[in-house]
């Protein structure tokens, strides 16, 4: 019995043990739990830091102006990475790469030469850290995976200095290379961006394509590493493509291409005369779809693949992309009856990939012949799609990460769900601003609270999110200083694409603001004050009657003024305040406050309606509780008009704090 | 000769007078016409028979911070609506979620922003048509509100612009210019807030929680409950949510999934849950120190 006792009370404690672990956040990640430890304890030492980059398309001057991809409408941001989604270059394809470094301290003139490096993750591996196998960028021609790539031009000697930066913060100008290392150094300051520009060309052979993930890294002449990376250069590249073609075709003339596959479909393509003022040379690959699918995160929403290949295009003169043409060229896409036999045939599209969407293009389908036609003036990756034919159960020919069609939406391929996310890198943004010293700045993103941080003893902060999928986001920021005041919201709304990074610098925070007293007899004084950047102007503005009146913040930030009531009627005032710095930039005004001469001030309205000091998601679904409805607390009314309807709203979101 | 002098001088301030007038009717125009922007825009030229066409609902704040609107979609009978995507819109918290309202061709929406907005092409919704009659179709705004960021939510000058569609007779074998966005990405993280106050659900506990996602939207909101964090089951529900364990010793589940059907998930996990469990685990390892302790001694 008492044995039996032991195993039940083991089990008991074990299950609980196991249960206790079970309670843990499902996010909780022990190797950054553990270099979060690490790092308490390790110092980052100065020196030359990997900032930013950028990759362009080839050009024939030495400031590119074309970021990639070549010829499609989608830029890639400023530390945006190379992925099937952003056409990464081919076998021979050439791209121009420019590299931010950032001084730790000064570097006299003649005092380092740098090279390039490449290196590739291992399988599963996403962090360029991790590459233990760095080889140096290979010399144009030689045998390396990528190598650098003589330009046929005067113009772009290599080692010769650039003229323009492209990169934001880089004053200094580095150069253009073809290849390691570089010349020796003009003279950078500490904390300036020196530039550097790098003509690289894929020297893979198709068939060791594998999708691979491939870093590039700055390091000294003798191979040491530099002492901080904040940013890789990273390029995925994509499957092996099907089969290619290449063609000049001449510009008075224009011709065809053809492209035949194994399955008896075909491709062609028809360049009209006076496509372009050059004769220019067309380069057609094709993908296997299920391949390109995998990598590009699916296919439009809805449809079903209705062809076994995508086409992916290039044109380029000397090398040098070409993003446009003179005329629209002709492309077909001849079909199988066995390729369509899931699809209904009529709803067929030809769809370009523009980087990010897949785009229906205005097809003429000729049923008869199993052709799908469109004029293009750019290029892109473009494929055959169609709906469902409402008969036929629905085996798909596209990939597995298929998004399950929206709700009504007809067909839908297989797979999708929710645990098939795809690993689109995200995008992050770095906000940088003064606010008032030791003032504590809390970050809101699309009006969820989601960090707090510090500012520093002169007013200045960061804010750093990662994670973000690409889209439109409304960003805010207030303060709290060392009165305990609340700032007003300053807020900006940004579009920012997935897997780039974003820098908004700048900011400058509305003053707080409060008063003495709020009701005050006439030929009193009432005194404004509150904490604005240090050193800088702050302008109070009284009104009914207008009145305008100018302070200077402290070096601690503080600020105060006293306004007489002399001049002004008995009744009810209002007063609001600005910071201006040495620049002149202005911030916004601050909260407006009222105060009463002769009669007590209006009520301040906010709306905390749970009275937790904070105006958030929790205030808000309260009053979305009594919307529209009668009976609800008369406080809760914020407009004071009988009613909770948007106006209330509005209020609230006035004061949200997140 | 003077008397032409004086005639030239007149002209002359006749000519200023008329410019300066000009200019002042110029910028009080310009400034009069300063009015936020409700406009619906499709992406493509013509529409045939039987196209599917996305059209977006735009907001142009003309420099105005903004921070809550509301407005009514009309759309004529030979139009149908298949779809509403709200991913990537401008607002953050919907007061009413856009949706069909019981009377036909008729969507309300009214939602937040919460600290304001200035944008000129802030995409508030988008919708896919399907053309049904050829004719003359139209989306019409009406009873737009659209309130300033400011402490007395006063009202923003609304400027509308509405949409009429000539829809051809022709049947098109081609869809112009359909865009058909992909969404690889499930919604962002969120939070979920727990709480109760005297005003709501009877001062039984609530959570409070919204979720954005960029890509289709999101589509629905599933709560779970595990009491003791053991039984549940996955409810479809929405902010804010009346608990039904009114003991708080549930481990609460909220789940946003989007209109492609992707999912995010976020946990909380009630302090009592944590002291209860704990409390017993140090209880049992009590007990059985005592009982090794026993066992050497004997």
């Amino acid at each position: 019995m008492r044995k039996y006792f032991k195993i039940v009370s083991f089990l008991f404690v074990f299950a609980l043990i196991v249960s206790t672990f079970y309670f843990l956040p499902p996010t909780f990640d022990l190797t950054l739990f553990v270099g979060q430890i690490v790092n308490l304890f390790v110092t980052v030492s100065p020196g030359p830091t990997n900032a930013s980059y950028r990759f362009f398309t080839p050009h024939d001057t030495l400031d590119p102006w074309d970021p990639w991809p070549p010829g499609t409408t989608l830029d890639l941001p400023e530390n945006g990475y190379l992925n099937p989604m952003s056409f990464p270059p081919l076998p021979g394809q050439i791209f121009r790469l420019r590299m931010g470094i950032k001084a730790t301290s000064d570097w006299p003139a003649s005092n380092r030469k740098l090279k390039l490096q490449f290196g590739k993750l291992a399988t599963g591996q996403t962090n360029c850290s991790t590459i233990t196998t760095w080889n140096d960028l290979g010399n144009p021609g030689s045998g390396a995976d990528w190598r650098g790539f003589d330009m046929p031009m005067t113009q772009l000697t290599n080692g010769a200095t650039k003229t323009v930066n492209k990169l934001a913060g880089a004053t200094v100008k580095g150069s253009y290379q073809e290849s390691n290392p570089t010349p020796f150094n003009p003279l950078v300051l500490k904390n300036q961006i020196i530039e550097y520009d790098w003509s690289i060309q894929n020297n893979i052979t198709n068939s060791s394509l594998d999708g691979g993930f491939y870093c590039f890294r700055m390091v000294n002449q003798n191979g040491s590493a530099l002492n901080q990376y904040l940013q890789y250069p990273k390029i995925v590249l994509t499957k092996p493509f099907v089969n290619s073609t290449s063609s000049t075709i001449d510009k008075n003339f224009g011709g065809t291409i053809n492209m035949s596959n194994t399955n008896g479909t075909g491709f062609t393509f028809v360049v009209p005369a006076n496509y372009s003022p050059y004769s220019q040379s067309f380069d057609i690959h094709n993908f296997s779809v299920n391949d390109f699918l995998d990598q590009v995160g699916g296919q439009p929403s809805g449809k079903l693949g209705a062809h076994s290949y995508i086409y992916q295009m290039n044109a380029e003169r000397n090398n040098v992309a070409t993003s446009s043409f003179d005329q629209s060229l002709t492309m077909r896409i001849d079909y199988s009856d066995s390729e369509i036999s899931s699809v209904d045939e009529s709803t067929l599209r030809i769809y370009k990939h523009d980087g990010s969407n897949w785009n229906a293009q205005n097809t003429t389908l000729d049923t008869v012949n199993n052709r799908a036609t469109v004029l293009v003036n750019s290029f892109s990756s473009f494929g055959l799609f169609g709906d469902a034919a409402t008969s036929t159960p629905t085996p798909t020919p596209a990939s597995t990460p298929t998004p399950a069609p929206a709700s009504g939406g007809g067909g839908g391929g297989g797979g999708g769900g929710g645990s098939n996310v795809q690993t689109v890198p995200p995008a992050s943004i770095v906000i940088k601003g003064k606010s008032y010293p030791n003032s504590t700045i809390s970050f809101l993103r699309d009006a969820q609270l989601i960090t707090k941080v510090k500012a520093d003893k002169l007013g200045n902060f960061e804010i750093n999110e990662s994670n973000l999928s690409g889209g439109s986001y409304n960003f805010s920021l207030w303060a709290l200083d060392e009165l305990n005041l609340r700032s007003n919201t300053y807020s900006f709304f940004l579009n920012i694409i997935g897997n780039s990074t974003n820098n908004v610098l700048g900011i400058l925070m509305p003053p707080t603001i409060t008063l003495n007293k709020t009701t005050i007899n006439p030929g009193e004084n009432v005194r404004v004050y509150g904490s604005s950047v240090p050193d800088s102007f702050v302008i109070i503005e009284v009104r009914s009657e207008p009145m305008i009146l100018s302070t200077k913040a402290s070096i601690r930030g503080l600020y105060s003024e006293e306004i007489s009531s002399a001049k002004l009627a008995k009744g009810i005032h209002t007063v609001k305040s600005k910071s201006k710095i040495g620049t002149g930039d202005e911030s916004i005004f601050s909260s407006l406050l009222n105060f009463g001469i002769g009669v007590p001030a209006k009520k301040a309205l906010i709306g905390d309606l749970n009275k937790d000091g904070k105006v958030n998601i929790i205030d808000f679904s309260i009053l979305a509780f009594w919307y529209k409805k009668t009976g609800f607390p008369a406080d809760f009314d914020l407009k004071q008009d009988g009613k909770i309807d948007l106006r209330d709203f509005s209020i609230m979101a006035f004061s949200w704090s997140g | 000769m003077k008397v032409q002098n004086v005639k030239i001088k007149m002209k002359n301030d006749n000519l200023k007078f008329k410019i300066f007038l000009t200019i002042f009717l110029g910028f009080w125009i310009a400034h009069a016409t300063n009015a936020a922007e409700l406009k619906l825009k499709k992406t493509v030229e013509l529409i045939n028979i039987g196209d599917t066409f996305d059209v977006s609902l735009v907001l142009n704040t003309e420099n105005e911070s903004i921070n809550a609107m509301e407005a009514s979609l009309k759309y004529s009978d030979n139009l149908e609506l298949q779809n509403i995507s709200d991913g990537n819109s401008i607002i953050n918290l919907w007061i009413s979620k856009p949706k069909l309202e019981d009377s036909k061709n008729s969507i309300f929406l009214s939602g937040l922003v919460p600290g304001g907005i200035k944008t000129s092409e802030g995409v508030v919704l988008n919708l896919i048509f399907k053309s049904l009659n050829s004719g003359q179709g139209n989306i019409q705004i009406e009873n737009a509100k659209v309130f300033l960021n400011d402490s007395e939510a006063s009202d923003a000058k609304v400027k509308i612009s509405n949409l009429n569609l000539e829809i051809q007779k022709n049947p098109s074998v081609a869809s112009q210019g359909q865009k058909l966005v992909l969404d690889f990405l499930p919604p962002d993280e969120f939070k979920i807030y727990l709480s109760k106050d005297r005003n709501v659900f009877d001062n039984s506990l609530f959570l409070s929680f919204n979720a954005q996602d960029k890509g289709s939207g999101i589509n629905r909101y599933e709560v779970r409950e595990k009491f003791l964090g053991i039984w549940g089951d996955w409810k479809i529900g929405e902010s804010p949510y009346p608990l039904s364990d009114k003991l708080s010793l549930s481990i609460i589940e909220v789940k946003a999934v989007d209109n492609v059907g992707r999912e995010r998930e976020t946990l909380f996990v009630p302090f009592r849950l944590y002291l209860l469990y704990g409390g017993l685990v140090i209880l049992l390892i009590i007990f059985l120190i005592i009982k090794i302790i026993k066992r050497i001694k004997t």
